[in-house]
């Protein structure tokens, strides 16, 4: 073959096993003008046998072994390198494979830009499994090319050297090759590569299948072992060499950023569950350089980070650990927090006289007050717990834990508590209270546990990792499928149906079984109190929180569930029960509550998916009512249904449930609460940071749908569908939505509503269309600059009662929401039980 | 010698979009001196021969139209279970299991190439029938969005896993389906049939032109309500739908229910003299991939009034330059941009000019030239 396109560089070492599916991925490449060059690293098992199979059936496989074995990568890929023959050169491991289209399209986008580097995804997967993730997703998010590194700083965190393609001269021209004798040489090759190059690009295409082997069998996985970090640091200190040479200061910016953010941030990581002397022995290694930092970037890197930075350059282990734990295990506060001056630092032993290190004084270091720790809502919190056998501790870093009350130890899957276990506190320690508890509870495999313990008047809940045990009981216990008189009944009741006689039994759901809140469930409570006599039974899933006290729950789509629905003379549900439960009671649809968006047969993506139009048109064929909210909502209701039945307006049961206090549902005192309500849909446009630092001072966010960070945990909350949005709503100060229903409820609460849509031109125009204007119900804003400028005005408006009389919104609740009397439930329930 | 084309489709022989596009571009590679077999999975009645005397072979490989899919279920044992969908899978795995067969025979019947499959179902077809050597193509002739509304995202995922290429409609759906996990996508439009020597008229009044199928998608009865907002007023114009399709009977009773002209045609073989006749043209849909009316309607100079409902469309022309471009769904911006064009002549003449000249990149030899570089590519 004359003139191949690429140069594929595949180095191995004892390897005979999985070298093959390397070279096959080579082979079977989508470019079919490449060459392989597979450097032998003087392996000691078949390897040159299996190449020699291979390359009897291609010719354009090459094979070179090296007199004598180097013990790492750079040799062997150096000698390839001298070997190849093409204009481009790629490189691949021996326990890896490329991706199909890999040098095809890493070629193609080189050769469209005419670029001298080109870095595609790589895929770490679990060679077993063959699933994983994204290597670095944030630098593939599309096409991108600079004309240099440093148009393109962030390339410095994609440092392997097997997810690229090079142009075969810049290497020869610059005479670049892998530092031998070292682990981790790609760092510094790839570096000098992109740092030389004219043009680099990325591409979003995923190129490299990196298959991450278990712990302890691939040489660089080996983070604890002492060789694994030195050669880490040496390579950052030849790193620095060149990059001294480079005279780039925005390059060498990002690699010291990059240094103590990615790769400090990873021994510090696993100094945490190292055992003592590894986790030391590792300190001692990182401290010369780390200590010969320039240390300017840990003021850009996580607070808690620079904590443990900290601890590490005074070489204290516990204290390296203890900030770790905010960074590990969901912002957990393992050590007491010191307030004064409007500052809150971390209280450790060191924060009296703890000595200067980077030209700050350790006061500086401990600066943890952009997390405002002692500002998160009790609940909202997240203790450090730790339990071993039947001994606790809890971190009581506020000092506010009520010693009067016990802490409980509870088992939980999902939001649904399975077991509780009470402790007793036993003894304190500094800023640890201790505490016992009786037995340790069983833990499954679905479960988790955590711990309650009270501060204030609120109770604060967080996890705390145990190990999980009765693995094998939880398998045994939970067969698929248990025959018993119930199971047998189902079966008939679903086949035969009609022999299972009817109760006085009511089947309720909401949220597709994810949760037993909203509007169903303020029905079903007014349903209970007029008809206590009614059984009521909630089909959830097994992670739904609780129904009500005097409810049953059964597991959606079970045989339970057949059972509980064949012999139900009743079911209401808002929009989702599965359509192979056979229902055979009085079925009752629950409108979401004011109409905005389209809805079923209105909305053109429903009416572009067969599927889901099927699934509407089965769901409309077995309903015998619905309820609707306001007039309004009735029209829309037969519409979007294609339903001729019984359409009442009953408003919305769920504006039904009192109003809480504030300090009921934790709110802090002293700011002004806003929540956000955006309609669920797959990307919210919503950045939390930009929020936190234009409000977090003077506004609480109760944010529906979001996550919120823990270092954001003292400006914003998330909700899901297992709290009552709608009482968040009723205390809330401002609203903020966008195409969602509870706009209603905050209009018939009396609570000023703020219209953000910043994705109308799609959600809108592109996807679904709304049933209403809302731009009479409060300012509209199209991005979050506007936004801004609006909730500002709208806060400073908040005590004029003018706003909540609006016309406007009294029409819009007369008319979309309905009557709001706190008797919508009642009036609902009474509409149910009129059917027969 | 240039390589052997096979290209599949569902079916060859119906009168559709799909249909006409696979013609034209199996004629547009003959005339580039590919040879070419065309071939449709599943027959179809009445058949409708596109090009009079073709440059390629033909073939159907089915002997038998294809039952429909059983209903999904929440219950897995249910597809085991059930009588009837045993049967109905036992007869489509019967059917499949030939077709395979019969295209193995066609394949084996002239020298390798590259297998090029316009739809899913031929991939699926293929994806059964042994090609070593033979790199395949995979096309989608929607929109991103709209696969993955239904089931079709997963689907084409998994079945053009291992394809050499997959080429989209536009740039925004192949970016669309490489995240979602192909990681060879390529954009290449489908082409017009051929090029009008002579434009349209669009200053004359008279008629607001829809052609298509009538189905929910198409979003047909989103134009008739608008069009009751226009009519009483513009006693001189009419609508003309040019179709047939499952909602037609609906669509008449809805029509029958608006005071004002609507005229329903059944469906023609050559759009773009169905289209001349009129003076504006109206793309309704709820979902399209790039569509051809409109790509003809613009060739014509003819003003289109579309929806937002692909990234088809938004490539296709600039609203406001090249065409008018509303929310989907959306009866009242539909009924506000047919007025003003209705009652603005130079309007419509100037949209007119502007979308002929801007949907020339669109004519046969262009495209082919993409499918020519495409083919080289896969071939390197």
């Amino acid at each position: 073959m004359t003139n191949p396109d690429v140069s594929v560089i595949i180095i191995s070492y004892n390897d005979a096993r999985r070298l093959p599916a390397a070279i096959t991925s080579v082979q079977r490449q989508t470019l079919r003008n490449l060459e392989i060059i597979v450097v032998d690293d003087a392996s000691s098992d078949d390897t040159a046998d299996v190449v020699a199979r291979l390359q009897a059936s291609d010719p354009r496989i090459r094979y070179e072994r090296l007199a004598t074995n180097s013990g790492g990568c750079s040799a062997p890929r150096n000698r390839g390198i001298e070997l190849a023959t093409a204009a481009w050169v790629m490189f691949c491991d021996s326990d890896d494979e490329f991706e199909r289209h890999a040098c095809k399209n890493l070629l193609q986008a080189a050769e469209r830009v005419d670029a001298d580097v080109v870095c595609g995804a790589a895929y770490r997967q679990n060679p077993r499994s063959r699933t994983g993730r994204r290597w670095h997703p944030e630098l593939h998010e599309e096409f991108r090319s600079a004309s240099g590194l440093a148009d393109f700083p962030e390339l410095l965190y994609d440092t392997i050297s097997v997810n690229k393609i090079y142009r075969a001269s810049l290497i020869e021209q610059h005479g670049l090759r892998f530092p031998e004798g070292i682990l981790y040489e790609d760092q510094l090759f790839t570096l000098q590569a992109m740092a030389l190059s004219g043009r680099i690009a990325t591409i979003p295409e995923t190129v490299y299948l990196w298959n991450v082997a278990p712990v302890d069998a691939s040489i660089t996985r080996r983070r604890s072992e002492f060789r694994n970090v030195e050669s880490r640091m040496e390579v950052n200190r030849l790193i620095d060499v060149f990059l001294a040479t480079l005279d780039q200061p925005s390059v060498t910016a990002v690699k010291e950023l990059k240094f103590l953010d990615h790769d400090l941030r990873l021994y510090l990581t696993s100094m945490c569950d190292a055992d003592d002397d590894i986790a030391s022995g590792l300190m001692e290694r990182l401290q010369p350089y780390v200590g010969s930092c320039d240390l300017s970037a840990a003021w850009q890197v996580a607070p808690m980070l620079r904590v443990a930075i900290y601890h590490l350059l005074i070489g204290d282990l516990a204290g390296v650990r203890a900030a770790m734990r905010f960074l590990t295990q969901h912002g957990a506060v393992a050590e007491s927090i010191v307030a004064g001056e409007g500052r809150q630092w971390w209280g450790c032993s060191h924060l009296g006289d703890g000595p200067d290190r980077g030209g700050h004084t350790v006061r500086e270091w401990f600066d943890v007050s952009d997390l405002h720790l002692l500002q998160v809502p009790v609940t909202q919190r997240s203790y450090a717990h730790s339990l071993q056998g039947r001994q606790g501790s809890t971190v009581n870093f506020a000092g506010d834990l009520d010693p009067m009350t016990a802490p409980i130890v509870q088992v939980m899957c999902g939001a649904r508590v399975v077991r509780a276990v009470p402790a007793r506190w036993t003894s304190t320690s500094g800023s640890t209270w201790h505490w016992e508890i009786s037995r340790m509870p069983r833990v499954g495999t679905q479960e988790h546990v955590v711990i309650g313990v009270r501060a204030g008047d609120h109770t604060n809940v967080s996890p705390v990792i145990v190990p999980v045990r009765g693995h094998a009981q939880a398998t045994r216990v939970r067969k698929a499928v248990r025959i018993g008189w119930a199971e047998v009944s189902a079966v008939l009741a679903m086949t035969l149906g009609t022999f299972v006689p009817r109760r006085n039994v009511i089947l309720l759901e909401s949220h597709a079984g994810a949760a037993c809140t909203g509007n169903v469930r303020a029905i079903g409570e007014a349903l209970h109190l007029a008809h206590p006599s009614v059984a009521q039974v909630w089909a959830c899933s097994a992670t739904a929180g609780d129904p009500p006290l005097y409810a049953r729950r059964v597991t959606r789509v079970s045989w339970a569930h057949a059972w509980a629905a064949s012999r139900a003379r009743w079911c209401i549900d808002d929009g989702t029960m599965p359509l192979d439960i056979r229902v055979r009671g009085a079925a009752t649809v629950v409108s979401e509550g004011a109409p905005v968006r389209h809805r079923g047969l209105d909305d053109p993506s429903v009416l572009t998916s067969p599927s889901a139009l099927q699934q509407l048109r089965r769901r409309a064929g077995r309903l015998r009512m619905i309820l609707a909210a306001s007039r309004r909502d009735v029209e829309v209701s037969r519409r979007a249904w294609g339903f001729a039945g019984d359409v009442t307006a009953v408003g919305v049961a769920r504006l039904d449930m009192a109003v809480p206090t504030r300090a009921e549902l934790d709110f802090p005192e002293n700011r002004v609460v806003v929540t956000y309500v955006p309609e669920p849909r797959a990307r919210i446009p919503f950045d939390l940071h930009a929020w936190v630092d234009a409000f977090g001072d003077s506004t609480y966010l109760v944010a529906v749908g979001l996550d919120a960070a823990p270092d954001a945990a003292w400006a914003i909350r998330a909700l899901t569908s297992h709290d009552e949005i709608s009482r968040y709503i009723a205390a809330s100060d401002l609203v903020i939505s966008d195409y969602s229903s509870y706009i209603g409820d905050a209009c018939a609460r009396g609570v000023p509503v703020v219209i953000y849509q910043p994705d109308r031109a799609v959600f809108v125009d592109r996807l679904h269309g709304l049933y209403s204007g809302l731009e009479v119900l409060g300012p509209v804003a199209s991005n979050q600059t506007e936004l801004h400028s609006r909730v500002t005005a709208a806060l400073a408006d908040l005590g004029d009662e003018r706003i909540r009389q609006q016309p406007a919104r009294e029409a819009f609740v007369r008319d979309m929401v309905g009557p709001v009397d706190g008797l919508s439930g009642a009036r609902a329930a009474a509409e149910i039980v009129r059917l027969r | 010698m240039k390589p052997r084309i096979v290209l599949m489709a569902n079916n060859i022989d119906e009168v559709g979009g799909a249909q006409r596009v696979v013609h034209v571009v199996a004629e547009g590679l003959v005339q580039r001196g590919y040879p070419v077999d065309l071939v449709g999975v599943t027959p179809f009645e009445p058949r409708h021969t596109f090009i009079d005397n073709p440059g390629f072979r033909r073939f159907t490989l089915m002997d038998r139209a294809w039952p429909p899919p059983p209903p999904p279920s929440d219950f897995r044992l249910a597809r085991y279970l059930l009588p009837s969908i045993r049967r109905r899978q036992a007869q489509r795995r019967r059917l499949t299991d030939e077709a395979a067969a019969a295209l193995a025979k066609i394949l084996a019947d002239g020298p390798r190439g590259i297998i090029v499959t316009a739809q899913l179902w031929a991939m699926e077809t293929v994806a059964r029938t042994p090609h070593q050597g033979w790199p395949v193509i995979g096309q989608y002739h929607s929109s991103f969005e709209a696969a993955a509304g239904g089931r079709d995202l997963a689907r084409s995922i998994e079945l053009y896993q291992d394809v050499d290429l997959v080429t989209l409609l536009t740039p925004t759906d192949a970016q669309g389906f490489q995240r979602a996990g192909l990681q060879s996508t390529r954009w290449l439009p489908n082409p017009l049939a051929f090029w009008p020597q002579t434009p349209a008229d669009p200053s004359r009044e008279g008629v607001v032109a829809y052609l298509g199928r009538f189905s929910p998608e198409k979003g047909t009865r989103f134009l008739i309500e608008a069009w009751g907002e226009i009519a009483a007023t513009h006693p001189g114009w009419r609508l003309r739908l040019i179709g047939s399709g499952p909602d037609e009977a609906a669509l008449r009773r809805q029509a029958a229910d608006v005071d004002a002209v609507i005229e329903f045609l059944p469906p023609v073989t050559d759009a773009m003299e169905a289209l001349r006749e009129s003076s504006i043209v109206v793309v309704p849909s709820l979902t399209e991939g790039l569509p051809l009316v409109m790509a003809e309607a613009m060739a014509l100079g003819l003003p289109v009034v579309a929806t937002d409902c692909s990234a088809g469309v938004r490539l296709l022309a600039d609203e406001g330059h090249t065409a008018r471009i509303v929310a989907r769904g959306d009866a009242g911006a539909l009924a506000d941009a047919l007025r003003h064009l209705i009652e603005n002549g130079p309007e419509r003449v100037r949209l007119g000019v502007a979308a002929r000249e801007s949907i020339a990149a669109y004519r046969i030899e262009p495209v082919m030239d993409l499918w020519e570089e495409m083919i080289a590519d896969v071939l390197r």
